[in-house]
Parts: structure tokens; C-alpha cells; sequence
């Protein structure tokens, strides 16, 4: 559609489209029919009408629709492709856990994480990412000034759980929760403030506030982390890895903490002997005959990998 | 550049239905012949536009241009051929395209095949079509545009939904859509007729076989669809109530009421107000159904759409495809109302009782589909309305209307007296219930409710059969001349009808005697239900196309056959990394064994779940029988087509049937140790909602947060916690939301007593509208005639010229 001899042929073959659909409009219209024509006097105005009015409105139609829709770019994400093809997550949404116990390397501290598009912080790097946030003075000046911005109250209480002040983030979560009652990041945000003013422990109201916010949105970053972080410190292993899994999908390429999730839910599922992974090929793989159908066409080039089994590597991150 | 050219190619499609809505249109009015006789061609132009935009993106499909939006977010290089053809309508924007061309297809078929209609007629039908499509055009157009790009192009896809990859996905949307749509053409000649200010004997004779084929394809996508959902969703249910599946139920409820009203109007003039009301509302329930499920409003398997705006659009068209008729419908109604009364006790007056009870049940569904949305949309909380509602509301309506079923055909048409009906039916009651009883004691069963489906089923069949004899004694002649008498028509209801039979044995019995284990299984451990003895061989691992499955190798010993293995897989398609329930089912005539594999439990043991199901293949059967039914009615009366059935019916029997003792090895273990608990397990998780999966209960769910909610199930029934305290605590961390069977309470009043109301309603305004039709006069009765003798007379004369 760029090269303006393909622009040409487009429009060339347009204009024969246009040619048939009036064909199909005129030829009833100007068919010449027995000598008592009781339209007559009608027909030939209606085909001027419909000759010049046909094929404007076509190509003005269409016109306008491109313009209208011009094409996305293709940095918006497939959904479901793969762990690079992720919903933008805003900052607000993602920020830090609350160190519980029994994880072992998962307690990804003080790390708000970037958005797709956005520069990664480098891993430690805090300065650089807060630069561009509003200060704590800001959010509570906010929240003062307009005290039903539930944004506003999830961006403070979120701020409160990075300066680890319990009480204080429950309070501002509680309202975000309230005024937000749908958005899934402002439960999670809840239930961690709430975990952290009872001494990091999950148990109750906090998991039972992570999984309401699961159910509002299945890919909430900061849900997915505690499920995990919750069913590792009780010694559900394999779910602690299926969380933690969905969780990297979920996080943007080059967040600072992939590592550290993706060395946890590796630690996870080989504690939990998970799904697909172990049974395959150690039971009776020999004894059965192997059915393996060849691929319909081999692509030039894989970039979705075969989730491989998951006693050794890593899902597929990235 | 092809995508491009389809857009365009829509655009001019859209230009085409502006035009063909409205100079037909106009051209009726004016009385203008020529502009009439355009409506046909033009027609046939926008579905040639519609077709070649659809074949520009089924070639931006096959050859993996994911520069397209639409490709690349659901199809994939690896996707089999046809998956990638089929992948077309597995979108929103695609099923769309299909929707609307579908709609194209059938104006253009009634162009072609209706150039004996009268040409008004004809040229309104038509114009309101193109209308409609105008309407979907543009939604398309602006949008859900198809043809989109993306910039620069991504290297892969997405893949399509692994759920819709499937045969019976690649059929049953086109077949549930041509149904749907197809009722467009009802809608139309209702509307025409609302216009033209008349209904005369062409109008029903042209409107009735559209009606037909519509109803033919919805049923055969109503029932792929189930038996899609049976063997893929891994659990073995036909039927689950689901938001979806209501969508398609309810067009098809008030379509098969249409179906018949259009027989009373064709046959005697009758019910013409109602058959028009009938057709509106049926579109109208069409289009909801769309909406539904397009919109996104709904979260459930089939909704993978998700845009408010979308919403907007399709409700301001539904609002205006049904808000004009509807108006045109009060203002004009009232001169179309036909001058022929019935009886109290007629054929007339028991289809009228038959639609009522079809509209009612759709009331119902649709009161239970839409609460949930309702009562979310207004901030009161989320409720689920599950089958456990479905079924205590359905069940109800649904009983008196298999009665009727029976005892319409041997009625007489115009009035009945009940002496004699009385005397016609006597006979029949008494077979059917020997029958029943007969099957009730062959099978050892003592339920009520399965005795009461047997007992209708047999009812059902006997007075269809008994009709057909009676009908040929009536007929002079030898044995092939009294066959070949009646009409087509009247053969294809009698199929229908016995489809209905079929399928209610198969609903009552799998409801009555299905049995199941859920197992722990180690290779070498066995498993034994209803007779057959299954070994498991382990799990190997299978590579497909474009996904990785594990498969189990399951030995059954026991059925009438030699042994032999059954594979169940579980599925993790590599781009999606969504994982699939593969079920092995092992089918027979009176039985299916259904096998479905778990998660792993390590060491090579996995959970299986092994199901018996009794005679479940009868209600596929069933809408089989119907479906044929309507494609006899429609073939008209030939003489080919009485062998064809033949053949069709022998082949269905033909499946085979079988039992044997068992052998065992070491027996697997119940996941739970004790099979009380199993059972009551399955009994309360039926009545629960899987949390995270989308409308599928706790029994059925297969993903990994439902079977780690039924092992805490199980353990707190072990610590000897009764049902209603696990509920409690399953409600206090999940909400209300877990219920399938809402709480009564105020907001709720209107889910749990609406129902009643309505059905008080719906016989009151029966009751009230016999007794005002047998005041319009109804003709003397004709001594003691038969229903047989009756239909062997012509037609009525009055419904040719009134």
C-alpha cells in the first residue's frame, strides 16, 4: 500500500469493484422491459442518482474508515503470545511484596516494575525510577484535595507499603478498594498492606483478598506473587510454581527481578514434582508405542518454544 | 493488498444494502414494478461483496499474514490447515463477517428461489433484509473492522482458543449462525406483512419452509454444540446451562413455538397476530443472543470478546430492529387478526398452549441469563445462576409440554370433543405406561422424575407411531399408496417429534443412572464401573502439531468387543500454553465410557476420572431424528426420501451395545479413600462454581485451583463437616458468588418467584384468549371425524382468500 504502483493497482481494481456492484444495481434498472413501462419516468432518474451516488459513497466510505483506523502498531501486544507479548502493567500496579517467611529467593523488595515500553530500571537502581514519581508530600496532598480519586489512594497506600508504614497503607488500600472496587491491583495492593501489618502472614483475609483480586483479573502481577509466596510457605509447592510461572508471562521483558522469580519457580516446581514434566517419559514411554504426528509445517523460525519439561529449564520467559 | 480490497470490497457491500433496503422499499409503496424487481439482483450483488470480503481474509488466514490484526491474534504458523480456515470466525470481528454473510446468503437465496412471491411481497422482504444487514455492515465497519493492520508486522501468532480447535467447533458456529440468522427471514416476512397491512395464503405458505431451515440449522448447531461441550470440555456433561448456550436455547424455544403457529396459520388462518409477534420476538431473541455473547457482558467459555463499545452498538441495533417492528406491530395488528375462531379443545388451542409453554420456558432462561448481568450492573453483587436454577425452574414448564406433545397431533383441528378425544387417546396412555413400566423394571430403576421421562418419552412415540397407522388406515389403497398419501410435512413432524422421545430417554436416563469414579491411577492399577475393568498403562508423552499432549493408555477389558486401549490426553498448546482436556470416550447404543486424565500426582500416578453414561448418545440421537425430520418436511413429498430415512435411522441403531463380567489386578485408589465422601463430593461440587475458570462448576473443572478446592472439600467432609458448613465457609471466602443456586433473599425475590409469576401470566392470558376466540364462532364439528380423516382433506379453504 506504500509503493505507490501497488497504490495504483489497489485502486485500479477498486474501480472495477465499483463497476460490478453498479452492474448489479443498473441492469434490473435499465433492462429494457415490455412497451408498458409503468417506471419509466422514474428509472432514469434513480440510475443517474445511484451512478454518481454508488461509487462516491464507496470510495468516500473508505476513505474516511482508513483514516479512521489507520494501522496499530505492532507493539501492542498479541495477547496470549508469549511472555513478551504482555498488557502494559502501570506502575501503580505493580510494586513491592512483603518479605515473607519460607521464600526463599522471591521477595522482590522495593522494585516497582516498568512498563512495557518504559526503560527498565536497572536492578537496584531505585533512584532512577522514583525520580519520575510523585513524592509522598504530592499523594497526600492529592488524596486531601480530591478524597474520592481512588487512584490517588492506591498510589499513596502503595508508597506506604515501600516505606513499610503497615497501618497507614491499610488505611489509604481500604479506600482505594472502595473507590475502586474493580480494580484487581488496588485488592492485591490491600491484601499485601494488610499481610505486612500482621507481621508478613498471609493467612485469612489477606489470601482471601488476593484471590478476590485474581478473580477481577487473572494476570494481576502483585496477586500472582502472593498466591505464589502463599503456597510456598505452606508447602504447596506446585502451586507456588504454576503462580509464580503465570507470573513471569505476566511481567514485562527486563524487569530487574525476573531472575529472582524465575530461580523461585524453578525452586517451586522442583519441589512439587510438577505436571507435564516428570511422568513424561519415565513411565512406560518404551513400552508404549510413540505417536508422534510430524508438524504440519515447520516454521523458519520458533520463537514460541515448546514448553519444555520442567524438572530442568525455565518456561519460556522471553 | 488483498485485505485491503476486502475492506473495500465491505464498504461497497454496505453502499449495496443501503440501496437494497430502500428503494424496494420505497418501491413498494410507490407500487413502482421496476424499482421492486431491483431488489432481487441487488441482493445477490452485496453477498457476492460480503463473500469476496470473507475470501480475502479466509486467504490473509491461510497464508499466515499476521500483518492483519485479526490473523495475528488467532491464528498460527503451526495451526493445521483447516484450524487456520477455521480460525476465520473464531474472533469476534470474524464471526461477524460470517454472521453478515450468512445474512447476505440468505436474502440472495430468497432473491433466487422466491421469483414466484408476489413481487410486494417479495421486494418488502428483501428491503427489510438489506436493511438488517445495513445494520450489521456498519457495526462491522466501524467497530469490529476485520481487515485491520498491524505495523510492522509480528513474525508470529497467537493461535487460535485451543477449545476451537475441534471439529465440532469447525461446524457448529456456522450451523448455530445460519440458524440464527436464518430467522432474519421470518422477521422479514413478518415485518412486510406489518407493512403491507395483510396476511394472505402465500405469505404463510413462503414464510413457513424459511422458518423450517432456520429451525433445522439451529437445532444441528444447538446439538453439535453439546456434543462439542461433552467430549471436549472433559467432564461429561451435555448441557451446563452456560450464558451461552442459553443464548442459542432461546431463539430455538420461541423458533420451534414460530414453527407451529406458522402450521395453524398456513393450515387455518389462525393465530396470525401471535405467529407475527412470534416472529419478531424470535429474531429479536436471535440477536440478544448475539449480543450476549459478542458483547463480552458475559464471562464464560464462549466470550472472548471484550469491548463496552461493541455493546453499545449491537444494543442500539437490537433496539431498532425490534423497537420499529414492534411499533409498526401496535400500530397495525389489529387489522391482520384472522377471522377464524377455535374450540377450548382443539389442535389450534393446544399448540397455543404448547407455544405459551415454549415462550414461558424462554422467560425463564431469559430471566436467569440476564439477572446476574442486572443485578451486577446495579451494584448489588455478584450472583451466579447456575444448572441447579435451570433445572428447577425448566423442569416444570417442560413436563406439560411433552404432554401436549402427544395429545396435539390426535386432536382435532377447528373443535374437539372430549368424549372422543378421550376414546382416540385411551389406548395410548395405556401402552406408553406399559412401556415405561416395562423399562423401568428392565433397568431397576425407581426415580420419579426418570419414571416420569420414560412415561412422556413413551407417550411421546406411541401417539407419534399411532398417528402415522391411523392416519394409513384412513388412506384407500395398497400398502405403498397409503404410505406415500400423506404430505411430507406431516412425516417430518412425526420424525421430529419421535426425536424429541429419543432425546428425552437419553436426558432422563443420564441424569437417573450415570455413574463415576475420580481414581488415583499408577500404571498397573485398575478401576472397575458398570461391568468394564480399566488398566492403566502410564502416561507417555505425544507431540502434536502445535502442542504437546500427554496421553494415558488405558486397556479396557469387559465390553462386548476384545480388549483394547483408550487414550485421554491433556493437552498444553505451545503458543497459548493453555492446557486441554482430551477425553477418550468409548460409545455405544445404550452407554458411553468416558475416560478423562487429570493432573499428575507424581510417580507416575495420575487422577482419572472414569464416567458411564447411560444412553446419552440418544439425545444426540434424538436432535438427530428432529433434524431429519425437518429436512423430510422440507424435501416435500417425494417418494426418495422415505429410504433414506430408513438407511439413517439403521445406521444410528447400528453402534452396537454391550456387558461382560470383570477381572481385576490391583484396584486403584479412590482420590477419596472413602466412596461416601466421593459421592457427596461430586453431589455438593456440582452445586458450586470453580472461582477462577469461566462458568464451570467444581465437579467439572479441571483446572488446578478447582482440584486443590475439592481435595480441601474432601478433607474438611473427612473431619466430619457437614455440607451446609463447607458451603458456609466456602461462601465467607469466595462470596455468594460460589453458589449455583443463589440465596433467597430481597434480591433475589424476583429471580426465585419471577418464574411463577410469569407462568400465572402465561396461563392467564391463554385462558382468556380461548375464551374470546371460541366467542369469534367456531365451525360446527363434523360428527365423529378423526384426526386422520381431517388431515387427508385439503387444506382449508378459508386460509387461501381471507
Amino acid at each position: 500500500m506504500t509503493m505507490p504502483r501497488e497504490t495504483i493497482l489497489f485502486w485500479v481494481l477498486a474501480a472495477a469493484l465499483v463497476a460490478v456492484g453498479l452492474a448489479f444495481i443498473l441492469a434490473p434498472l435499465l433492462r429494457r422491459r415490455d412497451a408498458e413501462d409503468t417506471g419509466g419516468k422514474a428509472r432514469r432518474p434513480l440510475a443517474l442518482l445511484l451512478t454518481a451516488l454508488v461509487p462516491a459513497a464507496a470510495i468516500g466510505l473508505y476513505v474516511f474508515l482508513s483514516r479512521m483506523e489507520p494501522p496499530r502498531p505492532a507493539a501492542e501486544p498479541v495477547p496470549g503470545a508469549s511472555a513478551e507479548a504482555t498488557p502494559a502493567v502501570s506502575p501503580s500496579e505493580a510494586t513491592v511484596a512483603a518479605p515473607l517467611p519460607g521464600a526463599p529467593t522471591a521477595t522482590l523488595e522495593g522494585a516497582p516494575v516498568a512498563p512495557a515500553e518504559g526503560t527498565p530500571a536497572a536492578p537496584g537502581g531505585e533512584g532512577a525510577a522514583q525520580a519520575a514519581e510523585p513524592t509522598l508530600t504530592q499523594l497526600e496532598a492529592r488524596v486531601q484535595e480530591r478524597p474520592d480519586d481512588g487512584e490517588g489512594w492506591l498510589l499513596l497506600g502503595q508508597r506506604y507499603v515501600q516505606l513499610e508504614r503497615a497501618g497507614e497503607a491499610v488505611e489509604a488500600l481500604k479506600r482505594a478498594t472502595e473507590l475502586l472496587p474493580e480494580k484487581a491491583g488496588a485488592w492485591s495492593a490491600y491484601a499485601e498492606a494488610m499481610a505486612m501489618e500482621r507481621g508478613t502472614d498471609l493467612d485469612g483475609e489477606p489470601m482471601a483478598t488476593v484471590y478476590k483480586a485474581l478473580e477481577l483479573d487473572v494476570k494481576d502481577p502483585k496477586a500472582l506473587e502472593l498466591a505464589g509466596l502463599y503456597h510456598f510457605s505452606k508447602g504447596n509447592y506446585k502451586q507456588a510454581g504454576f503462580y509464580w510461572t503465570r507470573l513471569l508471562r505476566v511481567l514485562p521483558e527486563g524487569t530487574p527481578f525476573a531472575e529472582e522469580i524465575e530461580s523461585a519457580a524453578r525452586e517451586a516446581r522442583r519441589r512439587g514434582e510438577s505436571g507435564l514434566g516428570v511422568t513424561l517419559g519415565e513411565t512406560l514411554e518404551d513400552a508404549l508405542p510413540r505417536q508422534s504426528p510430524t508438524p504440519a509445517e515447520a516454521p523458519a523460525q520458533t520463537p514460541l518454544p515448546l514448553p519444555t519439561p520442567a524438572t530442568e529449564s525455565p518456561p519460556p520467559a522471553s | 493488498m488483498i485485505p485491503e480490497l476486502g475492506h473495500f470490497a465491505l464498504v461497497l457491500a454496505l453502499v449495496l444494502a443501503v440501496v437494497q433496503g430502500l428503494v424496494p422499499l420505497a418501491g413498494a409503496a410507490r407500487r413502482d414494478e421496476i424499482w421492486m424487481g431491483m431488489a432481487p439482483r441487488v441482493a445477490v450483488g452485496q453477498f457476492a461483496f460480503v463473500a469476496l470480503a470473507f475470501g480475502a481474509l479466509a486467504y490473509a488466514f491461510l497464508v499466515n499474514d499476521f500483518s492483519v490484526e485479526n490473523v495475528a491474534h488467532n491464528s498460527y504458523t503451526r495451526l493445521p490447515t483447516l484450524y487456520r480456515f477455521t480460525a476465520l470466525w473464531g474472533s469476534h470481528e470474524g464471526s461477524l463477517l460470517l454472521w453478515t454473510l450468512l445474512l447476505a446468503g440468505w436474502t440472495a437465496a430468497v432473491g433466487l428461489v422466491g421469483r414466484q412471491l408476489p413481487r410486494d411481497l417479495l421486494a418488502r422482504v428483501i428491503g427489510v433484509l438489506g436493511l438488517v444487514s445495513t445494520g450489521f455492515l456498519l457495526f462491522l465497519l466501524t467497530t469490529s473492522s476485520p481487515f485491520r493492520r498491524l505495523s510492522p508486522a509480528p513474525t508470529e501468532g497467537a493461535d487460535l482458543h485451543p477449545l476451537l480447535q475441534d471439529f465440532g467447533m469447525v461446524v457448529h458456529p456456522p450451523m448455530l449462525y445460519l440458524g440464527y440468522v436464518g430467522f432474519s427471514v421470518a422477521f422479514a416476512f413478518a415485518v412486510a406483512a406489518l407493512i403491507a397491512g395483510r396476511i394472505d395464503a402465500p405469505w404463510a405458505r413462503w414464510a413457513r419452509p424459511w422458518t423450517t431451515a432456520a429451525w433445522v440449522f439451529l437445532t444441528a448447531g444447538l446439538a453439535l454444540g453439546s456434543w462439542w461441550a461433552y467430549y471436549e470440555l472433559g467432564w461429561g456433561g451435555w448441557w451446563f446451562w452456560d450464558p451461552t448456550e442459553n443464548a442459542a436455547l432461546m431463539p430455538w424455544l420461541s423458533g420451534t413455538a414460530l414453527v407451529h403457529s406458522l402450521a395453524v396459520v398456513h393450515r387455518r388462518g389462525a393465530l396470525r397476530v401471535w405467529t407475527l409477534l412470534l416472529s419478531i420476538t424470535t429474531f429479536a431473541l436471535s440477536l440478544l443472543g448475539t449480543f450476549l455473547v459478542r458483547s463480552g457482558v458475559l464471562s464464560s467459555v464462549h466470550a472472548f470478546a471484550i469491548d463496552p463499545a461493541r455493546g453499545v452498538f449491537i444494543l442500539t441495533l437490537l433496539t431498532l430492529v425490534v423497537g420499529g417492528p414492534l411499533l409498526l406491530f401496535a400500530l397495525r395488528a389489529h387489522r391482520l387478526a384472522g377471522a377464524r375462531g377455535f374450540a377450548p379443545l382443539s389442535r389450534e388451542s393446544l399448540l397455543l398452549a404448547g407455544n405459551v409453554l415454549l415462550l414461558t420456558a424462554t422467560a425463564f432462561v431469559l430471566l436467569g441469563t440476564v439477572y446476574p448481568l442486572v443485578l451486577d450492573a446495579l451494584g448489588f453483587g455478584k450472583v451466579s445462576v447456575g444448572p441447579p436454577y435451570f433445572e428447577a425452574v425448566f423442569v416444570p414448564v417442560a413436563l406439560p409440554f411433552l404432554l401436549l406433545l402427544g395429545l396435539g397431533p390426535l386432536t382435532l383441528w377447528g373443535e374437539d370433543r372430549p368424549g372422543a378425544l378421550g376414546r382416540r387417546v385411551r389406548g395410548a396412555v395405556f401402552l406408553s405406561a406399559a412401556i415405561a413400566l416395562g423399562a423401568g423394571l428392565a433397568l431397576h430403576l425407581w426415580r420419579p422424575l426418570v419414571g416420569v421421562g420414560l412415561l412422556l418419552a413413551a407417550w411421546i412415540a406411541v401417539t407419534a407411531l399411532g398417528n402415522v397407522v391411523a392416519r394409513w388406515r384412513a388412506t384407500p389403497g395398497g400398502a405403498f399408496g397409503r404410505a406415500a398419501a400423506p404430505p411430507a410435512g406431516f412425516y417430518g413432524m412425526t420424525l421430529a417429534h419421535l426425536g424429541v422421545a429419543v432425546a428425552v430417554v437419553g436426558v432422563s436416563l443420564v441424569g437417573g443412572l450415570a455413574s463415576e469414579r475420580h481414581v488415583r491411577m499408577a500404571p498397573g492399577d485398575t478401576v472397575s464401573l458398570g461391568g468394564y475393568t480399566l488398566l492403566f498403562y502410564g502416561v507417555a508423552r505425544v507431540d502434536g502439531p502445535n502442542y504437546v499432549a500427554a496421553q494415558a493408555a488405558v486397556e479396557v477389558t469387559g465390553g462386548a468387543r476384545e480388549t483394547y486401549l483408550l487414550r485421554p490426553e491433556k493437552r498444553v498448546y505451545s503458543a497459548s500454553e493453555m492446557t486441554m482436556t482430551e477425553a477418550a470416550i468409548d460409545s455405544h447404543l445404550t452407554h458411553d465410557l468416558y475416560v478423562s486424565l487429570g493432573q499428575s500426582l507424581g510417580n507416575g500416578a495420575w487422577s482419572v476420572s472414569v464416567y458411564l453414561k447411560p444412553f446419552v448418545s440418544w439425545i444426540w440421537g434424538g436432535a438427530l431424528l428432529a433434524v431429519l425430520g425437518g429436512l423430510v418436511a422440507l424435501a416435500g413429498r417425494s417418494a426418495g426420501v422415505r429410504p433414506v430415512m430408513g438407511v439413517l435411522l439403521v445406521a444410528w441403531l447400528a453402534v452396537g451395545a454391550s456387558f461382560a463380567p470383570d477381572a481385576g489386578a490391583r484396584e486403584a485408589e479412590p482420590l477419596a479413600d472413602d466412596p461416601v465422601i466421593e459421592a457427596r463430593l461430586v453431589r455438593l461440587a456440582q452445586e458450586l462454581r470453580c472461582v477462577v475458570c469461566q462458568n464451570e462448576s467444581l465437579a467439572g473443572s479441571r483446572a488446578d485451583l478447582a482440584e486443590d478446592l475439592r481435595r480441601e472439600i474432601r478433607d474438611l467432609m473427612r473431619a466430619g463437616h457437614p455440607d451446609e458448613e463447607i458451603v458456609e465457609f466456602l461462601v465467607q471466602r469466595y462470596g455468594e458468588f460460589v453458589l449455583y443456586r443463589p440465596r433467597v433473599r430481597p434480591e433475589t425475590w424476583l429471580l426465585w418467584f419471577g418464574p411463577a409469576v410469569i407462568a400465572a401470566a402465561a396461563i392467564t392470558g391463554l385462558l382468556a384468549y380461548l375464551r374470546r376466540a371460541r366467542a369469534t364462532g367456531v365451525p360446527p364439528a363434523e360428527g365423529e371425524t378423526s384426526p386422520a380423516q381431517q388431515e387427508s382433506l385439503p387444506l382449508d379453504p378459508e386460509s387461501h382468500h381471507s
